[in-house]
Parts: structure tokens; C-alpha cells; sequence
């Protein structure tokens, strides 16, 4: 047993750990939602990751993602996975370099009981939703984290029983509004936060 | 025809028959819109043949870039 999970033990039940262990969970996109959500999950103990995302670290990612200058170059799943595992060792984690579309994106995340929407763009969310919301999973998705204003606040909804939409739905980064960590980094620990309630209740 | 459309209650005119046509009616932009229909999600493939009918509940879910 880790260092990690001797420490854990301080805030959740044994019963509850065993709930966050056993959960597997899938991240479509390890950009600035998806590398904030993972490390999230794994600080409150979840331990069975599915990653996929195709690009690699770029400087212009540093202001909000989750890496560090020496991951610069490197596949975001890899950086992300080293990332996690210097979190937790004890980790399973399986990252695939693979840019999700209407043909793949049906194949993946087979055995997950909860899948992450962390995509860039509007129309790739939509696919999530129409492949993955009539499953039994728990899709959490992320919509609306761009610009520096708090004026719409970052909230949850529930679209559906399975179904949770994160964000302001509003603020749309084609429309010119940078993403910036405090509202992207407030999402995707929001996000992580509905996947830790619904395991516990 | 009375249509409950992301919680609020909507009168819709009868040629308004299929989710494509209630989009297109209400101004919505498509290619990053997702529908449900009575509780389950209609891919976009599916919107001409998706007939509506009175009493129906519709969830219609624009999403917007950034990840």
C-alpha cells in the first residue's frame, strides 16, 4: 500500500474506499479538463483509469493543464499517466493515443461504469452524449468554462438521470474567450466532484 | 400540438412533426445540439423520422466549445 492510500485513509470510511477503488473510470481528452479531472479523481482515491486523447503538450497548454515544462512534447496520456502515478502508485491506467470520432468512439470504454466528456469542440461533445447517454454509465460532461468572468457561474445540471452537464453552457471558447485555469480548473474539479457524490450515495 | 421542452411547456404548430423541424423552427444551431426525446437521447441520424407528438417531453442540449 502506498504512502497515498495510507493517507487517504484519514477522510474516507474503509467502505467508502472500497466504492472509490472499484469504480472504473474513462476520460475522453486529456486537455485542460480531462488532465484536471484525472488528478482530482485520483486524490480522492479513485484508482482504475481508461485515458484517450491524441495530441501532445504544447507550451500554449501550460496555462491550464495539469503539466509541467518537461512533459512538453510528450503525448498528453503519457504525461498524464506519469502525473497521476506520482500522485498514487498504485494505480491501474490504461492511455490510448487516439483522436475519438464517429467510428471509433462507440468501441471505447466498454467496461467503465462512469465516462468524462473532456473534449475541445462543441460538435465532438454532442457525439459523447448521443453514443454514451442511453448506456447505464454515468456521463459527466463539461460545457461553458472559457473567459475570465464569473458573471454565469460554473454549475451542475442534471440533463438527465445518467447525465450531468458541468459548466455555464454559455461560454463558448470558438467565440473568442480564452481558456484560463481558475474557470477551466473550477469545471474539472466540479466534474470529479459529481463522480465522487454519486459513488458515495 | 403541447410539447414540455427542457422543462417549460411550448405550443408547436402541427407541421412541426419531427425533431429536424422543431430545431430548425426554434433557431437552433444543429451540428452542436444533442435531443431527447421522452428519456432517451435521439442521435441526429434520427431527427427526420423522430415524429412528435402531444404531450411529448423534449430535452434539447447546446453545447459549446473548450475542454
Amino acid at each position: 500500500m502506498s504512502a497515498f492510500e495510507e493517507g487517504i485513509k484519514k477522510y474516507f470510511s474503509d467502505e467508502q474506499l472500497v466504492k472509490i477503488r472499484r469504480t472504473k473510470i474513462g476520460i475522453a481528452g486529456c486537455g485542460g479538463l480531462g488532465s484536471n479531472i484525472s488528478a482530482a479523481l485520483v486524490r480522492c482515491g479513485f484508482a482504475d483509469f481508461e485515458i484517450i486523447d491524441h495530441d501532445v503538450v504544447e507550451a500554449s497548454n501550460l496555462n491550464r493543464q495539469n503539466y509541467f515544462l518537461d512533459d512538453i512534447g510528450m503525448s498528453k496520456t503519457e504525461a498524464t499517466a506519469k502525473r497521476l502515478i506520482s500522485i498514487n502508485p498504485d494505480l491501474s491506467i490504461s492511455a490510448k493515443k487516439l483522436f475519438l470520432d464517429q467510428n471509433n468512439i462507440a468501441a471505447q470504454f466498454k467496461d467503465r461504469d462512469i465516462v468524462f466528456e473532456a473534449l475541445d469542440s462543441a460538435e465532438a461533445k454532442k457525439l459523447f452524449l448521443e453514443t454514451f447517454g442511453n448506456t447505464k454509465k454515468l456521463v459527466i460532461m463539461g460545457s461553458g468554462m472559457s473567459g475570465i468572468s464569473n458573471e454565469k457561474p460554473i454549475a451542475v445540471r442534471t440533463a438527465r438521470e445518467n447525465v450531468y452537464i458541468v459548466g455555464d453552457e454559455e461560454s463558448d471558447i470558438s467565440s473568442g474567450l480564452p481558456p484560463l485555469a481558475p474557470r477551466v480548473i473550477a469545471c474539472a474539479a466540479m466534474m470529479a466532484g459529481v463522480a465522487l457524490e454519486k459513488v458515495l450515495s | 400540438m403541447r410539447l414540455t421542452i427542457n422543462g417549460e411547456q411550448k405550443d408547436i404548430s402541427e407541421g412541426v412533426n419531427n425533431i429536424d423541424k422543431l430545431l430548425d423552427s426554434l433557431s437552433i444551431k444543429k451540428q452542436s445540439t444533442a435531443a431527447e426525446l421522452n428519456g432517451k437521447i435521439i442521435g441526429q441520424k434520427e431527427w427526420n423520422s423522430a415524429a412528435l407528438k402531444d404531450g411529448d417531453r423534449l430535452e434539447i442540449i447546446t453545447f459549446v466549445g473548450g475542454g
